[in-house]
């Protein structure tokens, strides 16, 4: 099954079920059989290999402005010579390039983008958690519009533009993608199979139901968070203060987030909070 | 004013310094292979069969390394190498792409093997650490370093097939890159470094003397830096046959560039004879990528170096 070929990126701000998107899409494609450590088929756009592999120029010789201004003709060049349905995870804003007058995007380079979203009130205690650093901190970045994610560099992930929460979701809402899929985070819970099968049709992907189903109970938070035990998850940032898997609830927040806390977030970003269905 | 360098044992006389090359030490009557100079570049080639915004491969065989406002290189035949420097460029950052994709493109052209990986002596034996960008390469050898080892190349190790049946890794620069979370890991002091690069927070760790060695090793092992998880022990998985191969070909440097010069089969052939009977083992250095467990890992190194060949 190769779909529709291009590049289809699964956007989200980090925190929000990128991964588990990954892990239901990978099981997909093996007929059940997913490894949390070996998601080659879903690997991140800010991969310092595949940065290196389009450009021949290794990024560690490069400065942040030049592999911003870079990273727009590799897509160009993904794009051009996809020959099959390509999914990749992102976390940056689709914004110009620091530096650069291209988009850090190009619309006509992506075949599709899955805007994954979760409510910022519960991306907050994971950010602090996944990052080792305080609530009151991860607010504030989440309220970065210059946020740079990976800037330190020494990483396999080249520099990403994050920005702000809710400039994120705001510049992919605006960008003119032909094909957008917005997917909420507290829906998957609530039902994870209808979505898949929607985001496996934005790449015109179908096999039927009965793979669809596999995919999803090869994919339960449960069953991901016991890989993560036994295992080890080589995605986590080495100063976490929790599993990757944390909790994988919705809503938390309300026992977790203090008055003033909660009231920030829905400061900073009740606008964009409202366009998704969250209410402050 | 030129300089003579050692470049996998021929002649490189260049019209800038490159630090990362040992000084040639053969005759003074040994004719010159390769010549550095400066010159006029064109922005691009005529005809290129890759193209990227910065290197293009020509039909012909040229390479043509283009990074805006530090210089424009081009390669011909193996032999010759012009550099036009922009104005203002600081003469260290167009070393640093002289002896990254310039030597890298080169080695290519000469029908080397130039493999994506550091170099270090460990008890005595020759290991070649080759991963990805941003693998920990770098970081490796710099902590082997302070262990007393003795780093031979970083980023590049660069394999000669063509002498007698006998494989050759050649000792390129005593330096190693590292940013600054590497070196705060390893107590080294950024303040008394060079910066790598105008404008970035990398550092330039020179070996302690003696620093230049022009003699070739013979490569006891390959370990290909592979990512492992934070749960499970680091270790080695040995690789044979196929398997070893494709992996060694992968960690070729540049290696879709060198397909467009039309290296791709040489490299599957030169790999096989790499990888032959008295060739290095090669295996997966599984590990977890955290500063707190270089101790462990360098440790499993180590007995690994000075364990026999099974």
């Amino acid at each position: 099954m190769n779909g529709r070929p291009g590049l289809y990126l699964l956007a989200s701000y980090p925190k929000s079920g990128n991964t588990w998107v990954r892990a239901m899409l990978e099981a997909w494609y093996q007929n059940g059989a997913v490894d949390i450590n070996r998601m080659a088929r879903t690997t991140g756009i800010m991969s310092a290999q595949l940065f290196e592999d389009s450009l021949d120029i290794s990024p560690g010789d490069l400065t942040t402005t030049e592999i911003f201004r870079a990273r727009p003709s590799m897509l160009h060049r993904l794009s051009a010579e996809s020959t099959a349905a390509g999914w990749y995870k992102c976390h940056d804003a689709c914004l110009p390039a620091p530096g650069g007058s291209e988009p850090l995007f190009p619309p006509e380079s992506l075949a599709g983008v899955v805007l994954i979203v979760r409510d910022p009130r519960d991306v907050a205690p994971s950010l602090a958690a996944h990052g080792g650093a305080s609530l009151d901190e991860a607010i504030a970045r989440m309220a970065n519009a210059e946020m740079i994610w990976g800037g330190k560099r020494h990483t396999t992930q080249v520099p990403q533009l994050g920005s702000s929460w809710s400039r994120f979701y705001e510049s992919w809402l605006e960008a003119p993608i032909q094909r957008r899929l917005v997917v909420r985070y507290e829906d998957l819970l609530m039902d994870p199979l209808p979505h898949l099968r929607r985001i496996l049709a934005l790449a015109d992907l179908d096999d039927g139901e009965a793979r669809l189903a596999q995919a999803v109970a090869a994919t339960t938070f449960s069953r991901l968070r016991r890989q993560e035990e036994e295992r080890g998850f080589r995605e986590a940032q080495p100063g976490a203060s929790a599993p990757f898997f944390r909790q994988g609830r919705a809503g938390a927040w309300k026992t977790t987030l203090s008055p003033a806390q909660a009231a920030r977030l829905a400061a900073d970003h009740g606008r964009t909070m409202a366009r998704f269905g969250y209410e402050a | 004013m030129t300089f003579d360098y050692c470049f996998c044992g021929w002649r490189l006389r260049s019209a800038l310094e490159l630090p990362a090359l040992p000084p040639f030490d053969g005759a003074a009557d040994t004719p010159v292979d390769i010549e550095v100079s400066l010159g006029a570049v064109p922005p691009a080639l005529p005809d290129p069969v890759r193209s990227t915004p910065f290197q293009q491969v020509g039909r012909d065989g040229s390479v043509l390394v283009r990074i805006d406002g530090v210089a424009r290189l081009r390669l011909e035949g193996g032999h010759t190498l012009v550099v036009a420097p922009a104005p203002d460029a600081a003469p260290a950052d167009v070393a640093l792409f002289l002896q990254s994709s310039g030597l890298g493109m080169l080695a290519h052209q000469r029908g080397l093997l130039p493999l994506h990986a550091s170099v270090v002596e460990i008890h005595g034996r020759t290991v070649a650490f080759a991963g990805h960008s941003g693998a920990g390469k770098s970081t490796l050898a710099a902590s082997l370093l302070a262990r007393g080892h003795r780093p031979l190349a970083d980023d590049l190790c660069l394999l000669r097939t063509d002498r007698a049946a006998r494989i050759e890794a050649w000792p390129l620069g005593a330096r190693l890159k590292l940013w600054r979370p590497s070196l705060a890991a390893l107590e080294f002091d950024p303040g008394r470094l060079v910066r790598s690069r105008q404008g970035q927070d990398k550092f330039v760790v020179e070996m302690p003397p003696p620093t230049a060695t022009t003699a070739p090793r013979r490569l006891d092992m390959v370990l290909i830096l592979t990512a492992g998880s934070a749960g499970d022990d680091d270790r080695v998985e040995w690789l044979s046959g196929f398997d070893a191969l494709v992996c060694l070909v992968e960690h070729t440097y540049r290696r879709t560039a060198a397909q467009a010069l039309g290296r791709g089969g040489e490299l599957m052939r030169q790999a096989g004879a790499i990888l032959g009977p008295d060739g290095p083992r090669l295996g997966l250095l599984r590990r977890a990528l955290r500063f707190e467990r270089l101790e462990t890992q360098i440790h499993l190194l180590e007995t690994l170096a000075g364990g026999d060949r099974p």
